[in-house]
């Protein structure tokens, strides 16, 4: 193929650009936030609490003088991976369940369609609260338990879109081969049909990481993600709630999750039209 | 069109069970039960044995399951352990609210996302264009309920213009009826806006590609070309074309809407299914929690279907069959 690289040809679009590099900043932030960190993000009493931003503590301090910045950046290294987790956990069971719904078509089909239909029927944060609610004893390991519940709810577009795709390439020559050729239809499925759904699984991957971290900072606002007092986006904002006037507990930890979820919305964006641009010139 | 929304309802009902189903044995699973809220301490064990069986605490889990399963046919949803009352009432108190909130939130992002994706359309490549974009971004990214706190630091704090909380001011009751109204508009302003601005964002950019798209076809030219004022041929021609696939996505927006609102009812202190569920939740009140989830379901599938008819009515080409 004459076509320039993947990575170039997203870049090129200004928009993607700027997601991959707001995506790429905040995982670098994350990631050495113990080393660029100015205090202990749990150290309480740092300072005098309630400290609107100024040199000592860029971004204030929060009522029991813990440092917003130290913080908010602690905070990534939750609200980031929580995210990604998630989506993994949707893609692999959202792609299992499509894939058999397509492949195998019939009754299995008919079920599986219908538990799409169910859970999409059910307002998704309604779902997670009763569910994390019933846990909210697991004390340990809530990190990932926070993560597999946010998977086990936002499957349902990925199977989708892979049930789709596989009910179009299952009935095209190179799979008729493959069958004439007497290959197991498990290797056929995986071998010569999946492939073909990965690039539209891939965009709604990105897209789905912005939704997902968005439905986690609503569950640590409500107070049933991670909890205190390690610090995530969510959490942070749920403790400027009753202190609106010390705006600067809230107002930084939103810009934050904007920034994260608009960086992924954009990459899928990127994604999407290089990948369709792809196909038109294939075609 | 009988038919088919009868089916459509129909289909509703194996989905109502279901979730009442789930819901149930989610409820049955959690650690912990109601009979510590409802046994005052230091009870006798005579009291508590009799709180036990009034509740029906002590019956065997598929007896608890079929009771309330046989209730919620006869439309008897049960009484709200923690409150005593009947679910039924506490719903019928919350919903409007609900609704009245969603409503609004609905009509913010209607009016906004059409408005502004029809304004990029006709100045495609403008300065407004390009700002409007990169504003529906944002917007489409920014956590429901942290523009909420943003609004009410903005319009009741900084710039006390607008109440922060309540659907309702204490002493509403004592106004003349056309205040009464005035102040439920202003109550309703800020969360409507908070829940709608990301929904709108996401229509605005539908519509924007939507109308390009229509704006390109022969029948828009041939508007153009009997001498039709560009005005004329947006409002009688080309959105009516485009404002289809808008449509559709309310219909699926509607369980997103719903989400938003259980966090945004929370910052407004709005007294909604929101909170009530919320409530529910975290005091274990099972009959409560299995309401307004099948209330929660069946105003998504009335929705879906609403967001069909419409369609259909708005395109004669769409058979509902």
């Amino acid at each position: 193929m004459a076509s320039p690289p993947r990575l170039q040809r997203l870049t090129r679009q200004p928009m993607a650009a700027v997601g991959l590099g707001l995506v790429v900043a905040l995982t670098l932030l994350a990631a050495v936030a113990p080393w660029i960190a100015p205090y202990d993000p749990l150290q309480v009493q740092l300072g005098p609490a309630n400290s609107a931003p100024g040199l000592e503590f860029l971004l204030g301090t929060d009522a029991v003088g813990r440092d917003c910045l130290s913080r908010l950046l602690y905070g990534g290294r939750v609200s980031l991976p929580i995210g990604l987790l998630a989506v993994a956990v949707a893609v692999s069971l959202g792609t299992a369940m499509g894939a058999a719904a397509g492949f195998l078509g019939g009754w299995a089909d008919t079920l599986i369609g219908w538990l799409t239909d169910l859970f999409l029927a059910l307002p998704r944060l309604v779902l997670l609260l009763a569910v994390l609610a019933v846990a909210s004893r697991v004390q340990h390991g809530r990190f990932l338990l926070v993560a597999l519940v946010l998977g086990a709810t936002g499957w349902m577009p990925v199977a989708r879109i892979v049930r789709a795709q596989v009910m179009s390439t299952r009935g095209r020559p190179w799979v008729q081969a493959a069958r004439g050729l007497g290959l197991p239809p498990s290797r056929i499925l995986v071998r010569h049909v999946l492939p073909w759904a990965l690039p539209p699984v891939m965009v709604h991957a990105s897209l789905l990481v912005g939704t997902t971290i968005l439905a986690e900072a609503a569950l640590s606002f409500l107070g049933l993600g991670v909890p205190q007092p390690t610090p995530t986006w969510g959490n942070m904002i749920a403790e400027g709630m009753h202190r609106l006037d010390s705006w600067w507990l809230t107002v930084f930890p939103g810009l934050a999750i904007t920034a994260a979820v608009a960086g992924f919305n954009l990459l899928g964006d990127g994604l999407r039209d290089a990948l369709s641009r792809e196909e038109e010139t294939a075609a | 069109m009988i038919r088919f929304t009868l089916r459509r309802l129909l289909t509703a009902i194996p989905l109502a069970w279901a979730v009442v189903t789930v819901s149930f044995l989610l409820l049955e699973a959690a650690p912990g039960d109601v009979s510590g809220v409802l046994v005052p301490q230091g009870a006798s064990p005579a009291l508590r044995e009799a709180i036990l069986t009034k509740w029906q605490l002590e019956a065997p889990m598929v007896t608890r399951y079929l009771t309330a399963l046989g209730n919620l046919c006869s439309g008897d949803l049960g009484l709200s352990v923690v409150r005593e009352r009947p679910v039924l009432d506490l719903i019928r108190e919350a919903l409007p609210a609900t609704l009245a909130l969603t409503g609004c939130a609905l009509a913010v992002m209607v009016l906004l996302g059409l408005g502004i994706g029809s304004l990029q359309a006709l100045r495609r490549g403008s300065w407004l264009d390009r700002s409007a974009t990169i504003t529906s971004v944002v917007l489409h990214a920014v956590p429901s309920f942290w523009l909420a706190m943003v609004l009410v630091l903005c319009f009741a704090l900084w710039f006390p213009v607008l109440p922060a909380s309540q659907a309702t001011d204490p002493m509403a009751a004592y106004l003349p009826a056309w205040r009464q109204g005035l102040d439920r508009l202003a109550h309703l302003l800020l969360p409507a806006l908070a829940l709608g601005a990301a929904n709108a964002a996401l229509i605005a950019r539908h519509h924007r590609s939507a109308l390009l798209e229509v704006m390109d076809q022969d029948f828009i030219r041939t508007a153009r070309s009997l001498g039709l004022g560009p005005w004329r041929v947006l409002t009688r021609h080309a959105l009516r074309a485009a404002v289809l696939p808008t449509v559709t996505l309310l219909g699926v927006a509607l369980p997103f809407l719903f989400s938003g609102s259980v966090v945004v009812e929370r910052v407004f202190a709005w007294p909604g299914m929101g909170t009530l569920i919320f409530e529910g939740i975290e005091h274990q009140d099972t009959p409560v929690v299995l309401g307004c989830f099948l209330v929660y379901g069946l105003l998504v599938v009335v929705g879906g279907l609403l967001a069909d008819l419409a369609a259909a009515a708005l395109d004669p080409r769409i058979r509902l069959d």
